[in-house]
């Protein structure tokens, strides 16, 4: 026991070093970790394309944007080279390591504790000046450092050359030239790794306040300094050296045509059309995607449905499995198959059918804007807005992406760095509809048009009122957004909006085909995750109330429609009443059970309509399309006052569960998890109260 | 005529800024002092190298004219009026010259 903690307290260099493997591995997650592996940490300012670097070195996906603070948590990798294993560590970008801001807390602890032999500082040559000074912290921190200029390409375009050798020196640590994205320099990379651990390269860092004789926590506090002046004065050190390192080394030739046409690029989107610009190109992806999805929904819910019912006469497909199954001797099959064929089938497949178009659509675009380095562009510009409401203008950005996922727009907010202003994205995120959302909300714009004037219209009229329609609904998400951030501010988020410092990053060529390709399979992957955990349950639950027939041979989820009619009537569900009062109760009864995804609202409510006529057990009918299903809803008494009810409380109402998840897990608290869902879920129920009672009810039909 | 040309366009030109927030786009200054109370945001401007001293280039302003882009260092970074307020320019270039 003794000799145990006599060497956990030695300072033996050997003993300390693996020490900290030890506790490095068991911090690595996935177990990737081989005992002669080299722990390599990857250090370095947000978009210095980083995380190429990490992709091009281990062959790993990580998702990559032009976007400062893409990183948040590290993530690891391996590779080998000439027989030798190497774990990557990618630390999250941090422009220095003397703030408290998390992510710096991330990098500065790793790189102290974390056991990695060597660390790597990918720098952005086209600002070495600003890099440097995170160069010159890690080398106080740790004894091997490498520092990769990156983006050399990009450089090279701009007119800057770098002295290499003549910084080497000056650092005292190895310095290589590299552009990862068209992956030059990475074998000089893996070989200087392999270099500088094994002790064939020396590193010798050339430090300001360090000797490199203290331990490293010690070295930290030197850094940070004990006092306000004296860390204002370690970092004003810092920078005055980088800014000497940059004037010996880089120079610049004149202007050259790509700094031309970034200036051109910043007239035409940061000028008088800039706003134009944004809304035609916003206007542009909503369209193609809505247009793209509906292409491919149809053939796709197709290919299900023949898997479902093969035939009807030869009665082949799975359907016919349960009709196979009502013929045995036991019941039980015959409840088992419905449950597994007719709910948790047909729901997951519709979730998909729904849901993986406009996803496979959507993220591709949007990742394209965001490689290109359009989006900080946009929160820049609409800043002001935002801290008016005393919110941040990166909340643009996390909307945006709320259009495609409200989960994804959640996990967005990682890039706003006030936690007050991230509450406030956060809980407000699900005020714009997401692609799950939009089908809902297109339909119903459908059924509001069926029989009336625009009905017979000629199609190119009535889409285009339709779209007008989907623009005002868009439109009343965003102001919700900005009124109830503001309301967040006074009330129970209170405070002011804080410092604010957000980089425009170059605009960059996005590798187009490799984007879409990569974002198409990530959307398909997290698509067909979500319909086997979170929409199979649902559908499992939806057909056993289904399946529970009551005395009166109703089944159970009649029976509750029934019960929560007066409550759906009350928000202006209840349409003509035409149907013996059971319409409210529905459409509320579907969006309640359409929690785990909002795509399939719509089916479940027709799904209790049929029931409620047939009298009994229905399954969810499959092959209906839009416009059969609006007409089905006008026939069941819904109005055009119903279906402003139904688009106002769809847009407002609860997050669904994958956002609830993603909202309690990024927030760490099911406390402000149940806030999130109390917000909108109190939005949703006054406007529809104040609508109905306000205004509808006194306007005839 | 020349001269009159001249005088017009001196008149014309911004006034002298006194504050970063105050820099007209296109113009450069050079920092003098950073007054940012808060520490952490006085540590961020210093990680962009916003330091005394620092040769500040106003690139861009939103809409409202707030916040401002500005290119630092290479880099080209928005900071909103209540920080630039407080960072104190000057249009004339600083001495100094330091050896590594």
């Amino acid at each position: 026991m003794r000799l145990l903690s006599g060497c956990a307290g030695c300072a033996n260099d050997e003993c300390a070093q693996r020490r900290k493997k030890d506790t490095a591995a068991t911090q690595l997650k996935g177990n990737k970790l081989k005992p002669d592996d080299h722990i390599i940490a990857l250090a370095g300012n947000p978009n210095t394309g980083k995380s190429t670097t990490f992709n091009a070195l281990t062959g790993m996906h990580q998702h990559t944007g032009n976007w400062p603070g893409k990183t948040v948590a590290t993530a690891e990798g391996r590779y080998e080279y000439n027989g030798k294993g190497f774990v990557l560590v990618d630390l999250p970008g941090t422009y220095s390591l003397l703030s408290r801001s998390q992510e710096e807390e991330v990098a500065a602890d790793f790189v102290i504790n974390g056991g990695a032999e060597c660390v790597v500082v990918v720098c952005e040559s086209v600002c070495l000046e600003r890099n440097l000074v995170l160069v010159q912290q890690v080398m106080e921190l740790h004894d091997k450092v490498i520092v990769c200029l990156n983006l050399m390409d990009e450089a090279k375009r701009h007119g800057i050359s770098v002295d290499a050798d003549a910084l080497s020196e000056a650092l005292g640590v190895p310095v290589l030239l590299t552009a990862a994205g068209p992956k030059w320099g990475l074998e000089d990379l893996k070989k200087t790794i392999q270099d500088v651990c094994e002790g064939r390269t020396e590193c010798h860092c050339k430090r300001t306040i360090c000797t490199g004789e203290e331990p490293g926590p010690l070295r930290m506090e030197m850094m940070r300094g004990r006092t306000e002046e004296e860390s204002d004065d370690t970092a004003t050190k810092f920078v005055h050296r980088a800014e000497r390192l940059s004037a010996k080394t880089v120079t610049q030739s004149g202007e050259t045509k790509a700094i031309k046409r970034q200036r051109i690029m910043d007239k035409l989107i940061m000028g008088k059309l800039g706003i134009p610009i944004m809304i035609v190109l916003l206007f542009f992806i909503f369209w193609f995607t809505l247009f793209g999805a509906d292409l491919l929904t149809d053939p796709l819910q197709w290919c299900f449905n023949k898997i479902y019912i093969w035939n009807d006469d030869t009665g082949m497909g799975l359907h016919n499995l349960v009709t196979l199954a009502s013929q045995t001797s036991w019941p039980g099959w015959y409840y088992i198959t419905t449950v597994l064929i007719d709910g948790v089938y047909v729901i997951a497949t519709k979730v998909i059918a729904v849901m993986l178009p406009p996803m496979a659509i959507f993220f591709p675009l949007f990742t394209l804007l965001e490689d290109f380095g359009y989006l900080p562009r946009v929160a820049f510009r609409l800043d002001n807005v935002f801290r008016k409401c005393g919110a941040c203008g990166k909340q643009s950005l996390t909307m945006c992406m709320g259009f495609g996922c409200n989960a994804a727009g959640v996990v967005g907010c990682r890039i706003i760095d006030s936690p007050r202003e991230r509450k406030i994205a956060i809980l407000t995120n699900n005020f714009v509809p997401c692609n799950g959302r939009f089908p809902t909300i297109t339909l119903v714009i459908g059924v509001m048009f069926e029989n009336t004037l625009l009905d017979s219209m000629n199609i190119v009229l009535s889409s285009l009122v339709s779209a007008v329609v989907l623009v005002v609904v868009i439109v009343i998400g965003i102001l919700y957004t900005i009124g109830i951030s503001k309301f967040l501010t006074k009330s129970i988020l209170k405070g002011e909006p804080s410092s604010f410092v957000l980089e425009l990053p170059p605009y960059r060529k996005p590798q187009v085909l490799k984007v879409i390709g990569r974002s198409i399979w990530d959307r398909t992957l997290k698509v067909l995750y979500r319909a086997v955990v979170v929409a199979a349950p649902a559908g499992l639950i939806i057909c056993i109330l289904s399946l529970i027939t009551l005395s009166d041979g109703n089944s159970l989820i009649v029976h509750i429609a029934q019960w929560l009619n007066p409550v759906g009537t009350a928000l202006g569900f209840g349409g003509t009443l035409a149907w013996g009062g059971v319409l409210g109760g529905t459409l509320l009864i579907a969006f309640i059970l359409g929690i785990p995804a909002n795509e399939i609202v719509i089916p479940i409510a027709i799904m209790i309509l049929t029931m409620y006529a047939a009298g009994g057990y229905a399954p969810m009918i499959t092959e209906m399309g839009d416009a059969t299903i609006a007409e089905y809803l006008v026939s069941a008494g819904m109005t055009w006052k119903t279906c402003i009810s139904v688009m106002l409380f769809s847009l407002l109402h609860w997050p669904c569960a994958t956002t609830i998840l993603s909202i309690k897990n990024e927030l760490n608290s099911w406390k402000w998890a149940g806030v999130s869902v109390l917000v909108p879920t109190l939005c949703a129920i006054l406007t529809c109260l104040v609508l109905n009672w306000g205004i509808l009810w006194w306007i005839p039909v | 005529m020349k001269a009159r040309m001249a005088h017009l366009k001196r008149k014309a030109e911004p006034a002298e800024p006194k504050n970063l927030y105050e820099v007209a786009v296109g113009q450069t200054v050079w920092v003098t002092s950073v007054d940012v109370d808060d520490l952490d945001m006085r540590r961020r401007l210093q990680d962009l190298g916003i330091i005394a001293g620092t040769r500040v280039l106003c690139k861009q302003k939103a809409p409202s004219g707030n916040p401002k882009a500005y290119l630092v260092r290479g880099a080209t970074v928005a900071i909103r009026k209540n920080d630039s307020e407080r960072i104190l320019v000057t249009t004339t270039p600083p001495e100094y010259a330091e050896a590594d």
